[in-house]
């Protein structure tokens, strides 16, 4: 670069940086670990996939960098910068972008994963804390998640937790109340019930309904809810959270879908007595029961989840994470996927049907 | 492109001709520079932007246009594709071919609709090549602030502050909104904050209508709770230029 003559306003060549291993793939392009040339400092690439754009650069991405250009929080994964490769002409390809963020170890997906990493109450505090906070973060900012699930949660090796992926994140507003949002977003385990109805003028509950999903799992170590199809999905969280009737969810019978749903009634809920089994702490099991209720208007948010009792009694959040720096290997779901093949994870394997999640689970 | 030892048939070395400051000074630069502030103004209409979206495509095309040689593109392709990008970045997307066949007839009033035949995809492939290109000059930064919340803001405490009526029965809000919105076709934006643009143009929306703000003992001007560095002075010669603009 320096040869030239002139300083360009352009953006870097993503050549700076050395691939090392990809490390997640999905829709919206892939993931890549690699290495800055010069400093040795470690960045995760993430490449926006062009070329098949009929509409020119995709607007998921420039909400990605949009929004994450405006957080900066330690909770939050940061965008370093944009970078760009590229075409080759004699293979047509077309040129690519690339969004450079900082490099976290592990995800939260991959490290539940791995029975040898052994959580105590007190480094959960700790995590949950950091998930709430960035949460928190980003909903006084005006901004929605829209897909928080444990894949998308990475942990540094320091054991700081790190809100990732804003490929579905959009700008909300609380007053404008006539919201057309698309509800086919956040995936099915994590997506709340007024998603699966049909709602589409949805809030920040969407992404609390998540973190109840998510809590839960760093005791049972995998996804509380797996189900197959939406309608699976809803009768799962019925037999857990008990029946979605107008008398515990207000204006659910204003939802689009609610009528067409067969789904079954007069369920308890069961939410504390069936994770009683994992998780022996009191307090985590009232906070994990207040992020799964039916209801979002009653569902607690993430200002109020920070005070629960939870965060402030015995043992109070941990200052580090002990198992984290004895690990030498990086924890991503994408690479355990293909190292052992795990057949409970992905919701199109043919074993789901027959053994549904929750008789698993519990 | 940008690379070196490399065959680059790209050679544009970044001559600025004017400077946004020279511009803004110089009234005579104005007819032809507001000439495709008001094609993106009235494109963005027909396309049912809203003002927002017309004033982020006019920041756009001003950052573009003072960021490089401007004379090596054209100017209508430049901001078409302001356009485009500015109904994506405030979440209001036109498909791309809308964008195109609307502005070309706001270009080409004499000429029939466009058709979607080999001439129109060579339209949308420029486009959509040109919007990364701007994305790349611009390093994707095309989100920054502009002065339409703040004056939401302001208006709202302004009228708080003196009674509803006064603001109502001027029709202040509409009156700021505009001169705003007209505004925009300039690059004040790049000159200044958006917090004193909007400033200066309520107090010109102010002095207009002889309402008086009042200050209840403070020492403090109204404009400088919004702006505190901001002396009356400056605030006339913004006003002074706003004013300018309708007489171009």
């Amino acid at each position: 670069m320096s040869k030239e003559p002139y300083n360009y306003p352009f953006i870097h060549d993503v050549g700076k940086y050395e691939k090392i291993t990809k490390i997640g793939h999905g829709t919206f392009g892939e993931v890549f670990k690699a290495r800055n040339r010069i400093s040795k400092e470690f960045v995760a690439l993430k490449r926006v996939l062009l070329g098949n754009e009929k509409e020119g650069f995709p607007i998921t991405s420039l909400r990605e960098i949009k929004i994450l250009r405006a957080l900066k929080h330690d909770n939050i994964v940061r965008l370093q910068e944009i970078c760009r490769s590229k075409g080759t002409p004699q293979s047509r390809k077309r040129g690519s972008i690339y969004l450079v963020f900082e490099f976290c170890a592990h995800d939260l997906a991959g490290l539940l994963q791995n029975p040898q990493v052994k959580f105590n109450l007190s480094e959960i505090k700790r995590m949950m804390k950091h998930l709430l906070s960035g949460l928190f973060y980003i909903h006084s900012n005006k901004v929605l998640h829209r897909d928080l699930k444990a894949a998308n949660v990475l942990v540094t090796r320091d054991g700081v937790l790190k809100l990732a992926d804003f490929g579905l994140a959009r700008v909300y507003s609380r007053k404008e109340k006539t919201h057309c949002f698309t509800n086919r977003v956040v995936t099915l385990w994590y997506r709340a019930p007024e998603l699966l109805l049909g709602c589409r003028d949805y809030g920040p509950a969407i992404d609390m309904w998540a973190i109840g999903c998510i809590m839960a799992e760093f005791w049972t170590r995998s996804a509380i809810m797996q189900g197959n199809s939406e309608t699976n999905q809803l009768t799962l969280i019925t037999q857990l959270c008990g029946s979605i009737t107008p008398e515990v969810y207000p204006d659910v019978d204003k939802l689009d879908l609610f009528k067409k749903f067969d789904l079954p009634a007069s369920q308890k809920r069961r939410v504390k007595e069936r994770l009683s089994h994992y998780v022996r702490d009191r307090h985590a099991l009232d906070l994990i029961d207040r992020c799964l209720t039916i209801d979002p208007a009653k569902r607690i948010d993430s200002d109020s989840a920070l005070n629960h009792d939870f965060f402030w009694s015995d043992p109070l959040p941990a200052s580090k994470i002990s198992c984290l720096s004895r690990l030498n290997v990086s924890m991503f779901e994408f690479l355990i996927d293909r190292k052992t093949t795990n057949p409970q994870h992905r919701p199109e394997q043919s074993q789901m049907s027959q053994q549904p999640g929750y008789d698993r689970v519990f | 492109m940008a690379d070196g030892g490399e065959k680059s048939k790209v050679v544009m070395p970044p001559v600025v001709k004017i400077s946004a400051q020279q511009l803004i000074e110089d009234k005579d630069h104005w007819p032809e520079y507001l000439k495709i502030g008001k094609f993106i103004a009235e494109s963005g209409i027909k396309l049912k932007l809203g003002s927002v979206v017309i004033a982020r495509a006019a920041t756009i095309y001003h950052r573009f246009y003072f960021l490089c040689d401007i004379s090596q593109f054209d100017r209508y392709l430049v901001a078409v594709t302001c356009l485009y990008l500015a109904s994506k970045v405030e979440d209001t997307p036109r498909r791309a071919r809308d964008v195109i066949t609307t502005s070309y007839k706001v270009l080409h009033k004499e000429k029939p609709i466009l058709k979607v035949d080999s001439f129109y995809w060579q339209l949308r492939d420029s486009v959509v090549n040109f919007e990364l290109f701007m994305l790349r000059m611009l390093k994707f930064d095309v989100s920054s602030e502009l002065p339409h919340k703040y004056l939401l803001h302001y208006l709202k405490s302004l009228q708080d502050w003196c009674g509803e009526s006064n603001w109502t029965t001027n029709h202040i809000n509409q009156l700021c909104w505009q001169l705003l919105q007209d505004t925009s076709l300039l690059p004040f934006i790049l000159l200044y904050p958006p917090s004193v643009i909007a400033t200066a143009v309520i107090y010109l929306a102010v002095k207009c209508n002889n309402i008086e703000v009042p200050s209840e003992g403070s020492t403090k001007p109204w404009w400088n709770v919004f702006s505190p560095n901001l002396n009356e002075e400056g605030l006339q010669q913004l006003c002074y230029k706003f004013m300018e603009l309708y007489d171009t």
